[in-house]
């Protein structure tokens, strides 16, 4: 598992005890690296546009500004979980794109369930029923995928696949040093896929456009992707006349 | 209220009425003084006599809300009955005191009857004047308890989630830390929940003050520091429970809260002469004074009223700020005029010496 695939997270929160707690709760999932901590709104509002980061825990009442003014005064627009003690604000959180509204006291096993949310927000299609809405509220293509790996979830940044590959109930995830299997079908997947980056070239395959080094024809007039590990994908009839389409 | 007390009063309610009624004889039957006291005092005697029954009649029977017609009816039936019932009795003193029986009313059985009824009208009157009174008083001793679950009810529930997240977050960094937050907290919790009484000694706020402060210390971290400045001898001072508190968490959440700096909390408590004098000053952002005093259902504005019960004028709750310029409230309140804090205090000074 690579750095740059772990999500990068800012925790915001005036009190220094609630920020060390969620750090040390976030240093156990794997798949989330902390970057920074703010203590007051203006702070955030710095560490936000300059850190850049995917996804921020952000208190709503802190001295100087609120969470919520933070969130309409960044110009970087992460993923946002608020933490909170007041329940009033939960429709300006989710009004403001808000992907979960954690009411303290939260310890891990509340923070759990925002995991799974966080997760399916950033690529992991239908964990289950509740992470609809994680996936309804992330507006943006799938960026990671997460794999489980014995009792640990890894991350794969989507860029690394080089092709998704239907084998039977399962797909297939093939990157340059390995393959992860997914449980879920190719269409579900090709959904949540940015369409500019991912083709689907064939009824059981998926291809990243930028590991193809080249579409050849044959003599036979089939058309193949050739990868630029030195692997080659069959196109199908269908998805050829598109090429073809696209080409011209 | 004692039950000689009740009599006592009761007798003086009627001394008027006995003067009333010695004059009009005077005047109507030309009599001397001396005899027409005598004679006013057998009709006065009978009235008041009979005037208890009135009284314990009128507390059964409630005022209609709304009026009924009925209670009027109970009324009058009742009026007739003690009108008669006053001249039985007044010619049953005088068949006592001549020794043979008489019936002779001074100015005839009909104007006596009516005499009665007026007599029962006033009875009633006063009689339902007073328990209103007596409502009134049990309404304002409610409403002082109301001030108190009020003032108890502002510490949660923020405070407690906040407090219970600080906890839950200590928990894997620092268990004996969190333990003892655990313990804090549920004093603080216990106190709020169970102290009933209105007046408390400084001792016994400041304990409860300490682990709210502890809590709130943990939370703010370095933006937060306490300075205690409190005479050894106003610890056994009196004052209303909650009141202290009510003043720290004031600074905290109005001076400390919304700054990034650190905020200093200054607390001093002196006994001047019969006064306990307790200060809380910050060096927070501060207000607008005249926004303060105006506010209304803040924490200090239903201190300010609660000490309105229990002190009436006689104890201050004086305020100071400007913005930028810090926050000072001055709780100024008696010792000497509560009979129970002077009590406490002389026990206090005797196991001293």
């Amino acid at each position: 598992m690579t750095e740059a695939a772990k999500i990068s997270t800012l925790i915001v929160d005036d009190e220094p005890i609630a920020r060390a707690g969620m750090r040390h709760m976030l240093a156990e999932v794997e798949w989330i690296t902390c970057i920074g901590e703010a203590a007051n709104g203006v702070a955030a509002i710095e560490a936000i546009d300059r850190l850049k980061p995917e996804l921020v825990f952000l208190d709503i009442h802190m001295p100087g500004l609120l969470g919520t003014e933070v969130l309409r005064q960044v110009r970087h627009q992460p993923l946002v979980v608020f933490t909170t003690a007041y329940a009033q604000h939960a429709v300006t959180a989710f009004e403001l794109g808000a992907l979960d509204y954690l009411l303290k006291p939260f310890g891990e096993e509340r923070l759990r369930a925002t995991l799974d949310r966080i997760r399916a927000a950033f690529g992991e299609p239908r964990i289950s029923s509740l992470d609809r809405f994680g996936e309804a509220m992330s507006q943006m293509p799938m960026s990671r995928l997460f794999v489980r790996s014995g009792r640990s979830i890894v991350p794969i940044a989507v860029d690394d696949i080089v092709w998704f590959e239907a084998v039977g109930d399962y797909i297939a995830a093939h990157t340059n040093e390995t393959q992860h299997l997914l449980h879920l079908s190719l269409n579900q997947l090709e959904g949540r896929l940015d369409a500019k980056r991912f083709m689907r070239i064939h009824r059981t395959h998926i291809v990243n456009l930028n590991h193809v080094l080249v579409f050849r024809r044959d003599t036979s007039g089939s058309i193949s992707a050739e990868l630029k590990n030195g692997k080659c994908l069959a196109v199908s009839r269908a998805k050829a006349r598109d090429l073809r389409g696209i080409a011209r | 209220m004692s039950r000689g007390w009740v009599w006592l009063q009761l007798a003086v309610a009627w001394l008027p009425m006995w003067a009333l009624f010695t004059a009009v004889i005077v005047i109507v039957h030309h009599s001397s003084f001396a005899n027409a006291a005598i004679g006013a005092l057998r009709l006065i005697g009978a009235a008041a006599l009979l005037g208890i029954a009135v009284y314990k009649f009128t507390s059964r029977m409630a005022w209609p809300h709304p009026f009924r017609l009925a209670f009027v009816m109970m009324h009058l039936v009742a009026a007739g009955l003690y009108s008669a019932a006053w001249c039985v009795l007044i010619s049953l003193i005088d068949s006592l005191v001549m020794g043979h029986l008489r019936f002779a009313l001074g100015p005839g059985l009909g104007v006596s009857l009516l005499t009665g009824i007026w007599l029962y009208i006033m009875v009633a009157g006063v009689a339902y004047a007073n328990l209103a009174a007596q409502r009134t008083a049990r309404i304002e001793a409610h409403a002082t308890r109301m001030q108190l679950d009020t003032l108890r009810s502002q510490l949660h529930p923020h405070f407690l989630f906040n407090a219970l997240h600080t906890v839950v977050q200590l928990i894997p960094i620092d268990p004996r830390a969190a333990a003892l937050a655990t313990e804090q907290l549920a004093g603080t919790l216990r106190t709020t929940l169970e102290e009933q009484r209105d007046l408390i000694t400084l001792g016994e706020e400041w304990t409860f003050v300490e682990r709210y402060l502890a809590i709130e210390s943990i939370r703010f971290g370095d933006r937060l520091g306490v300075t205690i400045a409190m005479e050894e001898s106003a610890r056994l001072a009196m004052l209303p429970s909650f009141a202290l508190q009510t003043l720290i968490e004031n600074a905290l959440r109005h001076g400390a809260a919304p700054r990034i700096e650190t905020t200093h909390v200054k607390i001093s408590a002196i006994l001047d002469g019969a006064m306990l004098i307790a200060k809380v000053e910050d060096d927070g952002i501060g207000t607008n004074i005249r926004d303060v005093e105006t506010a209304v259902g803040t924490g200090l504005r239903r201190l300010r009223e609660r000490m309105r019960w229990l002190y009436g004028n006689h104890a201050r709750l004086e305020l100071a700020s400007s913005m930028g310029q810090g926050f000072r409230a001055t709780l100024i309140v008696p010792q000497a005029t509560l009979s129970d804090g002077i009590a406490n205090r002389d026990h206090g000074n005797n196991t001293h010496d």
